[in-house]
This record gives structure tokens, C-alpha cells and sequence, in this order.
């Protein structure tokens, strides 16, 4: 049975939801970037960019470190972790109703031959 | 680039094939009465209610209660009704506090040569109601990425 109570795992679906994010996600997965070097391959406005960047900081999928003025960003792939577990969980869920669906069609085949419902 | 295909991968998609016709796996699936009957039987789960407006726009609504007083409680509504070859409905855990926010479910039901019915179901995450319209293009090669980054 699932129960998910879980904003956070709202946070990283809404997050991996738009395709600048996860190109940004996929650039941080080879390596640290700058803010400014997130930025350069994208035609929009750092301020932008830096917009994308903390929904990727709120979801946890990101890290910022701070040397004086230079912002370094790294990945972070705990979230992603849980966004497998909500499909996993799912997955076993609906096998689990298809199991009781199964046994239910094979109890009341003859029943509802006869009684006509 | 097949945008269907991709959308699907991430998420996530279960096949069953049943022996009963279709017909009678889609009342199964969708009479209140029948729901009330095929959850029960298995861990001591009982459905003491179960709602089903069974159109587009109407509301589905059941409670699966251990007797030891856990709780869950389903409900969604439908936004596509094809009977009995396909249902779009939302499906949300009702709970006191915060949710985990609206997924939405797309179960095809398919005639087998057999007789049989084939159930083929998609079940999706979006973030709120406003992305239903583009989440095939917000999902778009998401698993790609799934796959790089864990």
C-alpha cells in the first residue's frame, strides 16, 4: 500500500519538469559550473537562469558554494533517488491491484453468468 | 524522436492480461459494487465506501480500511471516459495534511484474439493541473536523464 506524503518529492518531479532544468541537471552531472558558465549556452538573462536554479536548489537536486563573489554549483542525486522510489512503490501498488482484480474475475465468472448483473 | 515513447519511460507503465472479456473487467474496474469486492479479499482490507460518477468531469471517491484503523482514501476525478476500451482519470491519496499532490492514470483496455482483456496502464506524475496539457513535452527524454544521472 503506498502513502506518500511527501512535498519534496513534488519538488523534484515539478523541477525535472522543464527541459532548461534538466539540461542544466545533465551539464552538473559531468562536472561543477559556475553560475556564469551554467549560463553561457542558454540565450536568456543570468537572472533567468539563476530563476532555474533555485527550483533546482529548493528540490535538493543542486548544491551552491559560495568563494567570495563566485557561486560554484554542483549535483545533488539524493531527490532523484526518491522520485524512483514514488515509481517503484506505484509499480507494486498496481501489480498488487491487478493480483486482487485477477482473483476477483476468476471467483465471479460463473456467479455473473447466472445472475446476470 | 517519438515523444510518446519517452513520456512513457519516465513514468511508469503496468500490462496485465486477464482471461475474463472486457466488458466485464471494465465494470470491475469502474462499478462501485464490484470495487468493494475485489480489494477486500487480501490483507484483512475492507472498502466501507466507494463512489464512482463515471463520466467526464465526474468523481470517484473509496476508502481501504485495515481494521487495525489505518486509512487510505483515494479519490481523482475523470477526464476521459471510453467505455469500455479507456479511462483517463486523476488519482490522488486523500489525506488530512499535505498530499503528494494529482498524478494521472490512463488505463487502455484491450480485447485479446483470445476473448481476454488486456489492461495497459500509465500512470504519470505532474506537478499541478496547469502542466496536464504539456507534460508530454515536459517529460520529454526525462528517463535519458534519469539514466545518466543515477
Amino acid at each position: 500500500m503506498v502513502k506518500q506524503t511527501s512535498r519534496s518529492l513534488d519538488l523534484t518531479f515539478s523541477a525535472l519538469s522543464d527541459p532548461t532544468r534538466r539540461e542544466i541537471l545533465g551539464r552538473l552531472t559531468q562536472q561543477d559550473l559556475m553560475v556564469t558558465e551554467i549560463a553561457e549556452p542558454f540565450e536568456m538573462s543570468l537572472p533567468a537562469v539563476s530563476k532555474h536554479l533555485r527550483v533546482l536548489e529548493r528540490a535538493g537536486l543542486i548544491a551552491r558554494s559560495r568563494e567570495g563573489r563566485v557561486h560554484r554549483l554542483r549535483f545533488d542525486p539524493k531527490p532523484l533517488g526518491e522520485a524512483m522510489t514514488w515509481i517503484a512503490e506505484h509499480k507494486l501498488y498496481w501489480e498488487e491491484q491487478f493480483d486482487l482484480l485477477e482473483r476477483y474475475l476468476k471467483k465471479t465468472t460463473h456467479e455473473e453468468e447466472t445472475d446476470g448483473t | 524522436m517519438e515523444p510518446e515513447q519517452t513520456t512513457k519511460q519516465c513514468s511508469l507503465n503496468v500490462k496485465r492480461t486477464f482471461s475474463a472479456p472486457r466488458d466485464r473487467v471494465f465494470a470491475a474496474w469502474t462499478d462501485p459494487d464490484r470495487i468493494k469486492n475485489w480489494h477486500a479479499p487480501m490483507e484483512d482490507f475492507k472498502i466501507p465506501f466507494a463512489e464512482v460518477d463515471l463520466r467526464v468531469g465526474g468523481k470517484y471517491r473509496y476508502e481501504m480500511r485495515h481494521p487495525d484503523g489505518e486509512s487510505y482514501i483515494l479519490v481523482g476525478n475523470f477526464q476521459e471516459v471510453d467505455a469500455p476500451k479507456k479511462l483517463v482519470y486523476t488519482f490522488i491519496w486523500e489525506e488530512g495534511n499535505a498530499g503528494m499532490g494529482e498524478t494521472l492514470v490512463t488505463v487502455h483496455f484491450h480485447s485479446t484474439e483470445e476473448g481476454g482483456t488486456e489492461i495497459d496502464l500509465t500512470h504519470e506524475r505532474f506537478p499541478d493541473a496547469e502542466t496536464m496539457g504539456h507534460h508530454d513535452q515536459g517529460w520529454n527524454g526525462c528517463l535519458d536523464r534519469l539514466a545518466k544521472l543515477v
